[in-house]
């Protein structure tokens, strides 16, 4: 499984299961081999290999990636066959080969993580796409952020900071390219580590993170996952080469602007 | 933490030693030499090769179409935080056992480390009721090894040689029995996305490989390297083969025994080596199929059917892992990771069967048991576990709640196993004060 959404307001988690076209919701405090409260799965449903997920408790709201480059809105209690209230599908949406899905209710935007290359023939840089809460449809993303100065090579998990208006980003910063001699990821291949950035939600184009963890002392070799705690002020970074769980204390990230929420300046 | 730090300068020294120069085989190369031609295995047309999505796989190198930027020059100025140290770090610094391999006659036992990436191994001998770390004979490891995310182990007796299986990209990795340290394998070769299992049948000279998102096996050439293509291939709906992970060979009865998890859904392709999804021709939705061990001709291929199936209630199959054929005994083994147990089942088993012996119990040692191997030279099962820092071996007709005869240690009594690798999400439940990571 490579995504997770914790939803504090109802205890419950959200669960994609990519082998098997489905997403399982559990009790917050579910353990050992309990059954799903709800399985949302099936034709009808439009979810053939989910990565990702978000849960827009403000508007009760479930956003799922397809696995087949769309993005699927459930309300948040769907279940069985149940139809996407929404779907973000075609080739004006540019979505390619998501990894990294998120949203932020209080801008009312969602946000999708492309991980593109060369082979696909549509894009030829990672990029994060910003689509409007409300989109549906073949509709363009209204910003997108991507390009060498924001040093993306791979993205996977995303995090919103609604309150702050910022989004965390986990680029594991590497190319595959298949040749059978290539140096494979490993604790001890130092080589094109990756790294968290963060941006602000209202970016777009080409722009560099306002703030990275990135380095030797971080011990990041490929971060895949992110979460935070705002209240402590702490990001959380899964690794999954070094499979370590990393806690980085950034007040520096979680200081509210005295004058607004959401400043795309920096 | 302190083997952790030992290790940073270990890897610079490798690094430095290392000459990783060759050739670098774009996807278009790949095509042409897996999918073009009348290779069965051809399921994506020509014309799509150069449209193939890249996921998976495991190389750092550069290659045409990467956002090429001057370290020096980014981040730029003014970037927050940085290269930081971590508040508090969760990690494993022993071992993860994912598979064992045994070559009876060698008296030598193979273990792939899924946390550490390494592949260990122990003579068969090893083991006791010690406390103490069990020193392995050799241990490969480092970026040279081309180990990544590891999942399952074979050995080839005529050969000894040692092969472990990628499971996230970079295809299996073949190694002498001796070679130890930061060694580069013997041969690689590439394999499709989620690859987990793997048989070698002497008899056939030839390698099954089972693979989780293909929902199938791919067959190969035991002298396989590189990009060569699978010779058959064997998947589809009448397989009944969901989610395959454990696979081996019954040379007597001339079949292929694979294990299923059960969970079904359309194939993705993650890589330039994955074919495209030609069959079944209509889009069939994901489900949860009950977990099974299907058995087939040792020849099939395409979409056969099984010739016989494990599945239903009375088999106990909870999350079936690696299996092992006891040709002598004529019987199945499986590690059973959903309860705890080791299921042992005749080999004509057909249908809603129980097993003829089950191993489980608080006594038995067995913790996430992720694989298991018979030494028929002395009469013992080995079983890998993945939730604990041991392997635990038992008399070869053992049932119950018994006692291990040995534990192999790879790591000291009460050392936590994260249990998690390739972990690629978080959550943070603000609920408990708890952060939760899918495996």
């Amino acid at each position: 499984m490579h995504g997770l959404y914790y939803d504090r307001k109802n205890d419950e988690m959200f669960v994609p299961v990519a082998l098997a076209g489905a997403v399982l919701v559990f009790r917050g405090g579910a353990t050992g081999d309990e059954e799903p409260i709800r399985t949302l799965q099936g034709p009808r449903t439009q979810i053939v290999r989910p990565d990702t997920l978000y849960v827009d408790v403000e508007h009760d709201e479930l956003i799922v990636d397809s696995g087949t480059d769309s993005i699927l809105i459930f309300d948040r209690n769907a279940k069985g066959e149940a139809e996407p209230i929404r779907v973000i599908k075609g080739p004006k949406t540019g979505i390619a080969n998501m990894y990294g899905l998120t949203a932020d209710p209080t801008r009312n935007l969602i946000f999708a993580a492309n991980r593109v290359g060369e082979e696909t023939g549509r894009d030829t840089t990672d990029s994060i796409l910003v689509f409007n809460r409300t989109d549906s449809g073949d509709v363009a993303p209204r910003a997108r952020i991507g390009g060498p100065r924001t040093g993306m090579l791979k993205i996977r998990q995303l995090q919103a900071d609604p309150e702050r208006g910022q989004l965390f980003v986990t680029v594991k910063n590497n190319r595959e390219n298949y040749d059978p001699k290539a140096l494979m990821p490993s604790p001890w291949n130092p080589e094109r580590t990756g790294f968290i950035g963060v941006w602000n939600a209202t970016d777009d184009g080409d722009v560099p993170p306002k703030a990275i963890i990135k380095g030797p002392a971080t011990g990041l070799v490929w971060p895949a996952g992110v979460a935070i705690n705002p209240e402590t002020a702490e990001v959380f970074a899964i690794d999954s080469v070094s499979n370590s769980l990393f806690t980085f204390s950034m007040p520096e990230l979680f200081r509210r602007p005295p004058s607004t929420a959401s400043s795309s300046g920096r | 933490m302190l083997k952790r730090v030992l290790l940073v300068p270990v890897a610079a020294v490798v690094l430095l030693a290392s000459d990783r120069s060759g050739p670098v085989i774009h996807s278009e190369e790949i095509a042409n030499t897996l999918f073009g031609g009348s290779n069965e295995f051809c399921l994506m047309p020509s014309d799509r090769a150069v449209n193939r999505q890249t996921r998976g796989g495991g190389a750092g190198r550069e290659t045409k179409g990467d956002v090429r930027r001057d370290p020096g020059d980014w981040p730029p100025e003014g970037v927050k935080g940085g290269d930081v140290m971590p508040l508090r770090t969760v990690f494993d610094p022993y071992p993860t056992f994912d598979a064992v391999a045994l070559d009876p006659e060698a008296g030598r036992v193979f273990f792939t480390d899924s946390s550490l990436s390494s592949l260990i191994s122990y003579s068969t001998t090893a083991g006791g009721s010690s406390a103490v770390i069990t020193e392995p004979a050799t241990r490969v490891l480092g970026p040279d090894s081309g180990i990544g995310f590891i999942a399952g182990a074979e050995v080839d007796p005529k050969n000894k040689e040692a092969y472990a299986v990628n499971n996230d990209g970079g295809g299996v990795v073949v190694f002498s029995y001796d070679q130890t340290g930061a060694v580069a394998p013997v041969r690689q070769f590439e394999t499709p996305h989620q690859s987990w299992g793997i048989a070698l049948s002497g008899r056939r000279d030839e390698l099954a490989i089972t693979a989780q998102q293909l929902h199938g096996v791919v067959f190969y050439k035991r002298t396989v390297r590189d990009m060569e293509p699978p010779i058959r291939s064997l998947r589809g709906y009448a397989t009944g083969l969901a989610d395959p992970h454990g696979i081996a060979y019954h040379d007597q009865r001339k079949e292929l025994v694979i294990a299923s998890h059960g969970n079904w859904t359309e194939l993705r392709p993650y890589s330039p080596y994955d074919p495209l999804s030609k069959d079944p021709p209509s889009y069939e939705p994901g489900r949860f199929d009950p977990p099974s061990i299907r058995v087939f001709s040792e020849a099939a291929e395409g979409n056969a059917k099984p010739l016989r199936s494990i599945t239903g209630s009375k088999t106990g199959l909870n999350w079936p892992m690696g299996i092992q054929v006891d040709e002598t005994r004529d019987e199945i083994l499986v590690a059973n990771y959903g309860d705890n147990s080791v299921r042992v089942y005749r080999a004509t088993a057909d249908g809603d069967a129980e097993p003829v012996r089950i191993i489980k119990g608080d006594r038995t040692g067995l913790v996430g048991p992720v694989d298991v191997s018979v030494d028929t030279a002395r009469n013992e099962i080995w079983v890998a576990n993945y939730a604990d820092h041991t392997a635990v071996i038992f008399e070869r007709d053992a049932s119950g709640n018994v006692e291990p005869k040995r534990i192999v240690r790879n790591g000291p009594p009460g050392a936590p196993s994260l249990a998690f690798t390739n972990a690629s999400a978080a959550a943070y439940d603000s609920k408990r004060d708890a952060l939760i990571v899918p495996n």
